[in-house]
Formats: C-alpha cells, structure tokens, sequence
C-alpha cells in the first residue's frame, strides 16, 4: 500500500453521473409506504433498510410501482441484518461480501467509476459495553481491508446504524475505522502509528452535530436518565475514503427529518417513532 | 374573379429551426447510429414565457439509466438567445447563444467532447454485456 497523499486528480475529463444512496434504521415497523415515498421523493438510486421486516417481494414491487425504473433487491445471498435495493440492474451492484453486520457491495455505475459501499448495523450499546464496542471496530478495519485488497481500490463508503457516535473511539482510532473530521488531513491517505500504516475515512457526519446543524441534532434520540447524557446520538453515519472525497458533494449529505409532505418526527422535531422509526434517515449523493 | 394572393412571395422564406428541433436532430442522429442500444431523447418544460429543453441519453438495457447531456433555456417566441447548460461538467456556467449558428457550435463543442463520448461509451459497453 503506498503512503503519501491521496491522488487529487481531476476527473473533470472523466464522465461522471450523479448516485444517492439513503439509509434507514426502520426498527422492524411496517412502514413500506413511508419508506416508499422517502425512496421516490429524494430519488434513490441505493436504498439500504436496517432492522426491515418487510417482505422484499413486498418492497421491491412497492418500489417499482409507477417508477420509469424499476428496484432490484441487491442482497439475494447475503443475511438479511441489511436489505439493500437498488435502481442498477443487480450486475452492477452485487454482494461482495457479509459478515457480523457487514454487508459488502460492488457497485459498477454505467457512467463512472467503480467503488465499495459496505452497509454496516453494528450491534446495539445494550448488549455490549463502549470497550467491547471500540475493540469490535478492529475486526471491523479488517474487513473493510480485506474488501479493498480483493477488490484492488480504496474507493470504499461506509454506510450505516453504527450504534457509535463520530467522537467514540471505535470510530476515530487508528485501529478502528480511523473517521476523522477533516478533509484535508484525511486527505493524506494514511497515517504510520506506531509502525503501521493505518488508512483514513473521512467523517462528514461531524458537520452535522448537534442543533446549530441545517438539520437535525442528530439520526437518533434516547432521554435516558444517566449522570451523563447526550439524548441526541448520531449513530446512523455515512465514511469515505479519501479516494471519494472529490465526489462527495457536502451539500447533499442529510439527515432526513421531512421529505415534501413526509414528516419523519414529531411536534417537538423527535424521530417520529408512531409513524415511522426510532432513527432518521441519512442520505447523501456521490458523483461517481 | 380569381382570389390574388396578397402574402406576397412566400417561396423564399427562410424558416428557422427553433433550438428544440435542433437538439431533436441531434437526438434522432444518435438514435440512428447507436441503433436502439441507447435512445436520446428530449424533455420539455415551460416556465412562464421560457421553455427548457433537456437532452437526455436513456439506457433501456440499464432499467432506463438516465445520462443528462445538456439543457437549453429560451423564449419560444424569440427563439434567441438560447442559454445553454452542460449537463455533463458540474458548475459550468450557462453559455449565452445569440443566433443558430453560435447555438449549433456551443452544441458540437458539447456533444463531441471527450467527457460525452466516454459516456456514450461506457452506457453501451454496459448494454451490450
């Protein structure tokens, strides 16, 4: 693997086409028409549901009705912890991979260039402690590394209900996923610590902490009654690489609290967990 | 008594192509040479007095993928300026065409880019597979 900073090479010469991905924590309720109406109203190319008790039949006819394009369900193979959909015929976008919550995709666009898209629902703070979280995202790091060299690129996303906010250590360590806050130093590609290369993600979703953020505090919120309690977290998380930070436009990535006449939360701007779930959506656009 | 016409000599009028019909052309053009693996095509939207025109390349073989080429913006009832929209570099700037023919050259520097024939490329590579 080469050091140095990330190639910043300019693509301006090279086709490229625009791909939005959605993902959603659904807490197994039965909410096909409101995730429908998400996936139409915002344009979804990738729709990857987490905790979905929905029939894929089900959805996918849902999804394909009175749409030019027709969805595909990408996740025939793979365990059924992440259901993924897709507008690309399902030779362009196929399963890599699955492992412990780690659902791999290679997604081959017809306009653009190849990348990895990993859909991850990480297990939940109520089985496990903040230590077993953090030392977990180690074999996490391992997984994604052995997607990368099998499929001989960086260009990975990480999407998902990461069950972590961005500031926890799984998340910012070198031997975890290494998501960092910041282009330019992500930029770099990799970090030697301690005698060892460690590649970088970019996080985005720092941007969109807490409420001074254009949307949301954050995709998910728990009043508990703790000494410490943050009552927002932002668990559902989008990563890239450094390799797909020049396709990542900042003005796409959201986290999704109304979508025209949907409204995803309450009076009081909460996830809505009545009519739909107890996490908001995040989504974000890539040209590819 | 017969009728005289009093239109004058109509014979010789030079009827110019509105800018959709051009971008028509140019859809039908690649139509003919891509042989039905790819089918450009128009969409038309009026806002008010101005009409936009967008060029699109569908991949039927790719659950009808849309590639955007360009987009046009004018007054049907003047015709030009026609501002024009390169789809295919992000933050271009709209392009101002004051008569046919900077209109037909602003469209064959677009169309015969190197950016647009990878892309026409790679949709059929994609096709054919």
């Amino acid at each position: 693997m080469e050091c140095g900073p990330v190639d910043a090479k300019d693509r301006s010469a090279e086709p490229t086409a625009p791909v939005t991905f959605l993902f959603w924590n659904i807490h197994k309720k039965m909410i096909l028409d409101t995730v429908v109406q998400l996936a139409h109203n915002e344009a979804v190319d990738v729709l990857i549901l987490a905790e979905s008790i929905i029939s894929t039949a089900e959805m996918v006819a849902a999804l394909s009705s009175s749409q030019a394009r027709h969805y595909y369900y990408a996740g025939a193979g793979v365990s059924d912890h992440i259901q993924v959909y897709t507008r690309f015929p399902t030779r362009l976008c196929r399963p890599i991979w699955d492992e412990g919550g780690l659902s791999a995709y290679g997604l081959s666009p017809p306009v653009g260039q190849d990348i990895v898209f990993i859909a991850a629902h990480l297990s939940s703070k109520l089985h496990q402690t903040d230590d077993e979280q953090a030392l977990a995202c180690s074999r996490l790091r391992e997984f994604i590394d052995r997607v990368e060299q099998e499929q001989g690129h960086h260009r990975t996303v990480l999407i998902g209900d990461l069950n972590m906010d961005p500031f926890e250590s799984g998340l910012t360590g070198s031997e975890g996923l290494h998501a960092i806050m910041d282009r330019q130093i992500a930029g770099r590609n990799i970090r030697r610590v301690k005698g060892l290369n460690r590649h970088f993600f970019y996080n985005p979703m720092w941007s969109l902490l807490g409420d001074l953020s254009p949307g949301p505090p954050g995709t998910y919120y728990y009043p508990g009654s703790g000494i410490v309690e943050l009552f927002w977290h932002t668990f559902d998380q989008v990563l890239l690489r450094p390799e797909l930070i020049y396709s990542f436009r900042p003005e796409t990535l959201r986290v999704i609290d109304k979508s025209q006449q949907l409204r995803l939360v309450t009076a009081k701007g909460r996830p809505d967990k009545n009519h739909g779930s107890d996490h908001l959506p995040i989504s974000l656009t890539l040209h590819l | 008594m017969n009728s005289e016409s009093l239109w004058g000599d109509l014979t010789d009028l030079h009827r110019d192509k509105s800018p959709k019909q051009l971008l028509e052309e140019q859809a039908q053009l690649l139509n003919e040479i891509v042989q039905g693996l790819l089918c450009a095509t128009v969409e038309i939207a009026i806002h008010g007095s101005n009409m936009s025109v967008n060029l699109i390349i569908v991949a039927p073989a790719l659950n009808n993928y849309r590639y955007s080429v360009l987009s046009i913006f004018y007054d049907p009832a003047n015709m030009y300026p026609v501002h024009v929209k390169n789809a295919t570099v992000e933050s271009s700037p709209l392009v101002k065409c004051s008569s046919e023919s900077e209109f037909v050259e602003c469209l064959r520097v677009i169309l015969s880019s190197s950016v647009v024939r990878k892309a026409i490329g790679s949709l059929i590579s994609h096709s054919e597979k």
